[in-house]
């Protein structure tokens, strides 16, 4: 870790400590706005750390950013984080100014129609699995407009939500667009791409998923060392040293896997090209997350099939995250296809040409 | 503080053009190679190609001058990551060149280094490990072979086992004891270097279940040795011994052991891709980018003067886990029998990892030995 995520880190570890408290991830799950936490990451530049100007600090890495997507996981918190810094990426990209409000992004391929004459543009139609939705000041998707695709930023406050809930009871609303006049409409640069809101989201939910993996082993370390059965620990059990190795592995895994992605988004200038690298991460965490979480569940026993104990809330986290913005079953059939497409003697040389 | 850490590694501009120079290499001279012996990876023994190696200054290449050329391991990392994405046929000199010399290297002395870090990477002097014995395995702290002070230098008794191409190689690294068991089960051991030409030395091959000879039952009978051949302190045995190992548990030579497997499948399914064999075969490309970030993690940690001990453990333990899940992979996806004498080079390479790899979560220390350092490194033990 360089010096600036090591800042990092410990501002998130003071941040989330102090603001995602049990009370704080029950109230979110029952659809209350965790204004607090908000305005703290706001204040402390965390919700778009790729604007430097705004906050005084200089621009991150997208390594260094990792650093807040990481601990995001790690403390299960309840806002559209990534969300929010990934939108803010994208218009910095764009040379726009940010506006104020959270900005939110869908979870999903959907296109919306853009219609109407040339100086009187409107979107219409109905946009699932909006991570806070109900929330959001505006929401950055994907525009049709005669055929070409377009970045579109709209305001949502006005618009009708249907709240749904992911398994983490995280809110993926449906928002329906009657007539909505976009804030922006922006061309699609080359070098971005139309697949860059599923793509970085994707990279971002693989960092939080290896952050929420970490919390699982630190929880469950903590756990084996104080429970008592048959008159010892159980971490001097060897079935619960061996299983907790595994998970170790795991979380050494998925934490790879995303902050390479990381690093391969710092070095390209097109992040069409690295496709694979964020595939690769997606894949790889959501594979550890599943064997993580159940890994995790066994060594609690029936206190961590409990509401109030609180690994059910980076679990269900896991098993949620591990879904969206692309499963394991959509980007492992991408990656398949790169290499069986190819030439096998190239795979190879393909996987040691990235770096 | 955490038990471990994987950071993103960048290789070096100049590993790019040495990659380069080792396929081209590679492809002049190994060009008649086939698919089945390219299977066997770092198995493969085959004296002259080593010395060819060490003729291109790529053995040894991260020890200083003048025994090496002081390149970084990184630029190691990718001349042996590109041998064995190969299937060369690296054996003879892997075990010197990974584990003995930079353990000569650290704890030898001046005249040890002189007298056999040169043959080592010229790829012309082989050594072996002997450090497992009929009653000690994972337990090795429970050796009993003795090494005796005598006049004339050290009288060794005993029988190491398992002792990989010792038949073939010029000298062992021994790890004995030369005090009587004490309190500390990990005081009084120390490390010889061993001339295996020596008498009183019988060296048998053990055939493996392949039907192949590699490993050997080593036994010294009243063997003389010089004072000389005393690696590092005496009693220091233990310490230096972990220290060599680490060298060998996170290397690519534990996780592409199967790689020119994974390749032939891929290869067959392509004849016709279902959406169910190109989800596997990307969910293991996954795998194996990831495994190789991780290794690469660690090569850098090395070399910048760490001792990455857990993760090295840590790499291991998925390394070889994916290894194995290849011939399983066969299994469920191309529907063809391993043959041995007479099939496809599909089907002898799948005879040969089917059989091989399930010694690959026992060699270098077993999965459970190795998951035992990790919960050690988490605190629970
Ligand atoms: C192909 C091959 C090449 C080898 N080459 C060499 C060589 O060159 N030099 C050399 O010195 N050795 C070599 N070995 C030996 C290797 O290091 C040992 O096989 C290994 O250390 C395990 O010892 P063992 O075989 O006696 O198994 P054991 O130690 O008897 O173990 C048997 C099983 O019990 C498990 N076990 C043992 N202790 C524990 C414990 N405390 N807790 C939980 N489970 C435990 C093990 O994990 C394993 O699953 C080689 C082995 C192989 C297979």
């Amino acid at each position: 870790m360089n010096e600036t995520s090591k800042i990092l880190s410990n501002t998130c570890n003071q941040i989330f400590s102090d603001f995602v408290t049990p009370a704080v991830l029950e109230d979110a799950e029952n659809g209350k706005w965790p204004q607090k936490l908000w305005v703290n990451l706001k204040e402390n530049g965390l919700t778009s750390p790729f604007v430097g100007e705004e906050s005084g600090m200089p621009s991150l890495t997208w390594q260094e950013v990792f650093t807040i997507f990481y601990h995001a996981g790690y403390y299960c918190v309840p806002i559209p984080l990534v969300e929010n810094v990934i939108a803010s990426w994208v218009l910095s990209q764009l040379d726009e100014v940010l506006p104020r409000g959270l900005i939110t992004l869908p979870d999903g391929d959907e296109i919306l129609k853009i219609h109407g004459s040339e100086n009187n543009k409107k979107v219409s139609g109905s946009i699932k699995s909006v991570p806070w939705g109900s929330c959001a000041t505006y929401l950055l998707a994907i525009g049709e407009y005669k055929n070409i695709k377009k970045f579109i930023l709209l305001d949502i406050s006005n618009s009708l939500k249907k709240t749904d809930v992911n398994i983490a009871g995280e809110s993926r609303d449906t928002i329906e667009l009657d007539n909505i006049v976009p804030e922006s409409i922006f061309d699609i640069p080359e070098d971005i791409g139309d697949q860059v809101i599923k793509l970085l989201p994707d990279l971002a939910y693989s960092a939080k998923i290896s952050g929420a993996i970490f919390s699982a082993l630190d929880l469950s370390v903590d756990y084996v060392g104080t429970r008592v059965q048959f008159g010892r620990s159980l971490s001097k059990f060897q079935a619960i040293q061996q299983q907790l190795a595994i998970l170790a592995s795991e979380a050494a895994a998925a934490q790879t896997a995303a902050v390479n992605a990381c690093k391969a988004v710092d070095n390209t200038d097109n992040l069409n090209d690295i496709e694979l690298e964020i595939a690769v991460a997606k894949t790889r965490s959501g594979e550890a997350a599943g064997k993580a979480a159940a890994i995790a569940h066994q060594v609690h026993g029936a206190i961590g099939f409990t509401y109030e104990f609180k690994l059910n809330h980076l679990t269900r986290r896991l098993w949620s995250w591990r879904s969206e913005f692309g499963s394991e079953s959509y980007w492992s059939a991408r990656i398949g296809r790169m290499v069986m497409m190819n030439d096998v003697d190239c795979l190879w040389p393909n996987i040691t040409s990235r770096i | 503080m955490r038990a471990f850490e994987f950071e993103a590694c960048q290789l070096p501009l100049e590993a790019q053009t040495l990659r380069q120079e080792v396929r081209d290499f590679l492809s002049q001279s190994l060009g008649h190679y086939t698919i089945s012996e390219k299977a066997k990876s770092w198995v493969g023994f085959d004296a002259n190609f080593s010395a060819e190696l060490g003729k291109k200054g790529w053995l040894g290449m991260t020890w200083p001058k003048p025994f090496g050329s002081g390149r970084s391991s990184l630029e190691r990392y990718v001349v042996i990551e590109e041998l064995l994405a190969f299937g060369a046929p690296v054996a003879a000199h892997w075990i010197a060149e990974r584990q003995s010399g930079p353990l000569i290297l650290r704890f030898g002395t001046e005249e040890q280094k002189n007298l056999y870090l040169p043959g080592i990477s010229k790829g012309e002097s082989f050594f072996c490990i002997g450090m497992s014995e009929p009653g000690s395995g994972s337990d090795l702290a429970s050796i009993i072979t003795h090494a005796a002070k005598h006049a004339d230098g050290w009288l060794l008794n005993g029988r190491k086992v398992w002792t990989t191409y010792a038949h073939k190689s010029h000298f062992m690294i021994a790890l004995v004891r030369t005090s009587k068991t004490t309190e500390d089960r990990h005081a009084g051991l120390s490390q010889f270097i061993i001339d295996l030409s020596l008498p009183g030395i019988t060296i048998r091959p053990i055939r493996n279940m392949i039907g192949d000879e590699e490993f050997n039952e080593v036994t010294f009978d009243n063997l003389l040795v010089d004072d000389s051949m005393l690696i590092g302190k005496e009693g220091n045995g233990w310490q230096q011994v972990v220290a060599e190992l680490a060298f060998e548990r996170s290397g690519p030579d534990r996780f592409l052991s199967s790689y020119i497997l994974f390749r032939e499948i891929i290869r067959i399914l392509q004849i016709d891709m279902s959406d169910s064999a190109v989800k596997t075969i990307g969910r293991l490309t996954a795998q194996l980018i990831t495994l190789r970030n991780m290794s690469l993690s660690v090569a850098a940690k090395i070399d910048s003067g760490k001792q990455p001990n857990i993760e090295a453990s840590l790499v291991k333990d998925l390394g070889v886990a994916f290894e194995q899940s290849i011939p399983e992979l066969a299994h469920e996806l191309v529907d063809c029998s391993p043959r041995k004498l007479h099939g496809t080079e599909y089907q002898k390479s799948l005879a040969y990892v089917q059989q091989a790899c399930v010694s690959f979560s026992l060699r270098g220390g077993t999965t459970e030995i190795l998951r035992g350092m990790v919960a050690r490194g988490l605190g629970l033990r």
